[in-house]
């Protein structure tokens, strides 16, 4: 353990010796490979500078992308400030030399600019040979090449737009069923919910007033039984009702309790129509309790 | 009469009606319904025509009837000579040798005929028919030379439907004027056929009849009761709505959706219920619910007497006549069916 | 099946979707029919008919089809008038082409005469070169360019004297001799 920390104390201790040496700028370069590059090729060089306290790069005059001779690119060229000192510069080249036989090319030096107390310097990076090879077998005479012959049209993606046409066409297709489903436009498809619907429409009606939420609301719930029987269910009728949907059974009395509402709002003339808000939750309450026995039918 | 009177009336009355419905029922099995319909009839002073095969109890059940109400009681048989003459007079060589005219079946009890039992109508002629048209309309008819009223009189009339050979088809107007067609059917429960074939109580009628306490109803009192009824009973505006379309559903079916088989229902009526007929189910609903012990109609009143008041008053394209009776159900029941109320 | 239904979304929205899925496929129908229509046409690129809205693909075609029937001028001026629109990869066909176009002009002239046409190679050449350069510049893999390129510059003059060399006896012109002067090239 003393040992080991002692070791990471030498370490920091050189590494500020480093620095204190390199107070210069100073400049590296990394690139991949330096062979085996053909006309066309991208070069990439990895340049990072190191400057010394108050200097700063110059961007306006970093070398802009172009031609550096008349058969080399300098394609593009990004940089990064990796820390206070250190600039991290990304250079791309493009190879246009044309070339009979293997040869070693040179990458020019690129003058960086930085600013330093005031005053404008550069710092230029090595210059940088490479291999480069001929594509065409060196010893071909020019007669015997086979030029590469032309590009081809391509053709157009006609299957792939059908699948998308038959994709978003099929999409739609079922948002029609669904949405005829959901308007009962499908019989046998998405069971409709009367009585669930009935309680919407109660539940609607809570800003009337009591006396026309009473008459709409009840009939809101007639039409439901109506559309649960197949037809207009009537009070001497209940028992054929029971007997076709038993999962309303449990609520029998309730059913009586509505039809005699009904028959007294809707028949008894000028029968008092004592506290018609207690009416109208009594037949909420009922609505819904029926809605949730169709729903577990 | 003041209203409290009226209402004090329709309460006396109201177990009478009851009273003689239950005393008729007791006479006859399986007919609670159409004794129960001849009893709306009675109240609504409306004429009833009886179909139904032969010995299934019409006579039987029109005897009770009759005999329950008080009042006089005549009966005639429709047959294919019967003039219209020989409902009104009858003339004969009398024990002196002389020839005599004698007051026929509808005059011989003047104003005090309360029953009028006309058997096997559609045997009678056209010329029979009018004159029974006369007398259900107006309650009246005339001869020697003056008017004879019956007020209290209420018709029966009987037909045949097994056989159709000499028989003349009652026309439009005058079936329009019966309140009700019933049709009597032999009990279908096995229990009260059976009671019918062994129980020795039903098989001597005029025995069976006079358990009937006869004059139930004081029946010359009807006539004045009947209107109050009317009056009295109510119908709230959904009802009248409710009757409204019900009657609409006579005239275009295919407008409430009723369906039979495939047929095409605007080629299958020729004239809806008539206003007179709606009137008049209306009447027999209001007895309805005042025998149900309400002064205000339910719809239950109305559908109770919808196929018995309005079925023979709709009227079929002449090719479809023919199968009036398997189509004329199927219309009435989708009706009731597919109009709500409210 | 309760569970399935809440994870529907609700009427307004379901509707809405339905709609945007009939624009889609409508889209992609017409797109459809539009592409085998077109693909039709490159079937039998001799015969497309252009107009001012005839979908590029089709001019690139139309543009080779003259080619290939020695046509070279049309084919130039075809390509020229798509020269700059389209994708990276169209535009790079098309530079490569036109390259293809200039330099299998001066490559058999400069195999049989060598450097008596050295004005017409040279700005021949030239011209390939430059469509060349432009072509790697938008694709730097494309190989097919990178091999006519690097061919492109063995023809560039002054190359290697050839073995049989009558350079001095029938130059037509002291101009022609002149690189980058106007010597008949295209």
């Amino acid at each position: 353990m003393a040992l080991m920390r002692s070791i990471a104390l030498m370490l920091c201790l050189a590494a500020g010796a480093l620095r204190a040496e390199t107070a210069a700028p100073h400049l590296e370069l990394q690139a991949s490979r330096d062979f085996g590059y053909t006309l066309g090729s991208l070069i990439e060089h990895h340049l990072r500078l190191w400057l010394p306290d108050g200097a700063e790069l110059v961007t306006p005059l970093l070398p802009s992308p172009g031609a550096v001779n008349d058969w080399l690119d300098l394609r593009t060229l990004r940089w990064e400030q990796e820390s206070a000192h250190v600039v991290r510069i990304d250079v791309t080249y493009q190879v246009f030399k044309g070339i009979r036989d293997p040869e070693t090319a040179v990458i020019p030096p690129l003058a960086i600019a930085y600013r330093v107390g005031g005053t404008n310097a550069e710092i230029h990076t090595p210059e940088w040979s490479f291999g480069l090879i001929p594509l065409i077998p060196p010893a071909t005479p020019d007669d015997k090449v086979m030029l590469r012959g032309d590009a081809h049209e391509r053709q157009f993606p006609a299957q792939s737009a059908f699948y998308r046409f038959v994709a978003f066409l099929s999409a739609a297709a079922l948002g029609v069923l669904a949405l005829a489903s959901r308007f009962g436009l499908i019989p046998g498809l998405g069971r409709r919910r009367p009585f669930a619907d009935a309680c919407r429409r109660i539940a609607r009606l809570r800003s009337a007033s009591p006396g026309v939420r009473l008459d709409a609301g009840l009939r809101a719930v007639h039409e439901a039984l109506a559309k649960t029987h197949g037809k207009p269910v009537f009070p001497a009728m209940l028992d054929a009702f029971f007997e076709a949907r038993p999962v309303f059974a449990p609520l029998r009395a309730e059913f009586e309790a509505f039809f005699d509402a009904s028959q007294r709002h809707f028949f008894e003339p000028g029968a008092e129509e004592t506290d018609v808000s207690v009416h109208c939750q009594a037949l909420e309450g009922f609505c819904r309790r029926c809605a949730r026995l169709e729903r577990s039918a | 009469m003041s209203s409290s009177g009226h209402d004090s009336l329709l309460a006396d009355w109201r177990p009478r009606a009851l009273a003689l419905e239950s005393s008729i029922k007791q006479c006859l099995i399986g007919m609670d319904g159409p004794i129960r319909h001849i009893t709306l009839a009675i109240f609504a002073r409306g004429h009833v025509m009886l179909e139904g095969d032969v010995g299934v109890g019409k006579t039987t059940l029109l005897r009770a009837v009759a005999r329950g109400i008080g009042g006089a009681y005549e009966r005639i048989e429709g047959t294919i000579d019967l003039m219209p003459n020989d409902l009104v007079y009858h003339t004969y060589i009398n024990e002196d040798g002389k020839p005599q005219v004698d007051p026929g079946p509808i005059l011989k009890h003047g104003p005090e005929l309360s029953v009028f039992f006309f058997n096997e109508v559609n045997r009678a002629r056209p010329q029979v028919h009018s004159l029974l048209l006369r007398v259900m309309a107006e309650r009246s008819v005339t001869a020697f030379n003056r008017e004879h009223f019956f007020p209290h009189l209420q018709v029966f009339a009987d037909r045949n439907r097994v056989e159709k050979e000499e028989t003349f088809e009652i026309p439009s107007a005058a079936r329009d004027r019966f309140l009700m067609e019933l049709h009597i059917e032999a009990p279908e429960d096995q229990a009260e056929r059976l009671e019918l074939m062994f129980n020795p109580r039903f098989h001597d009628v005029d025995k069976l009849l006079e358990s009937i306490v006869p004059g139930v109803l004081p029946y010359r009192e009807i006539a004045g009761l009947a209107p109050i009824i009317q009056e009295s009973v109510r119908a709230s505006d959904a009802l009248q709505q409710y009757a409204l379309a019900l009657w609409e559903a006579t005239r275009k079916p295919a407008a409430y959706d009723v369906a039979i088989g495939n047929l095409d229902m605007d080629q299958l009526i020729l004239a809806g219920a008539s206003a007179r007929g709606v009137s008049m189910m209306m009447r027999a609903a209001r007895v309805a619910a005042w025998l149900d012990g309400r002064d205000y109609l339910v719809p239950e009143d109305i559908r109770g007497v919808f196929r018995e008041t309005t079925a023979h008053r709709v009227f079929f394209h002449p090719v479809y006549e023919l199968r009036r009776s398997e189509l004329i159900g199927e219309l009435m029941t989708g009706i009731l069916n597919n109009v709500p109320a409210p | 099946m309760a569970f399935l239904k809440k994870l529907l979304p609700g009427t307004p929205a379901l509707g809405l979707a339905t709609l945007a899925f009939l624009g889609l496929a409508a889209y992609e129908g017409l797109a459809w029919s539009r592409f085998e229509r077109d693909n039709r046409a490159l079937a039998e690129p001799g015969r497309i008919t252009l107009t001012d809205d005839t979908d590029r693909e089709l001019v690139f075609a139309a543009a080779r089809a003259q080619a290939a029937r020695g046509n070279e001028q049309e084919a130039l001026r075809l390509y020229n008038t798509v020269l700059r629109e389209g994708t990276p990869e169209f535009r790079e066909r098309v530079h490569y082409n036109i390259a293809n176009l200039y330099l299998r002009e001066a490559a058999p002239l400069w195999n049989a005469v060598g450097v008596l046409e050295y004005a017409r190679v040279d700005t021949l050449v030239a011209l390939a070169k430059e469509s060349y350069r432009a072509a790697l510049r938008l694709n730097p893999d494309a190989w097919d360019a990178r091999y006519n390129l690097e061919y492109a510059h063995r023809i560039t003059p002054p190359p290697k004297e050839r073995a049989k060399s009558d350079f001095q006896g029938s130059k037509s012109s002291v101009f022609a001799t002149m690189p980058s002067l106007p010597g008949g090239g295209p």
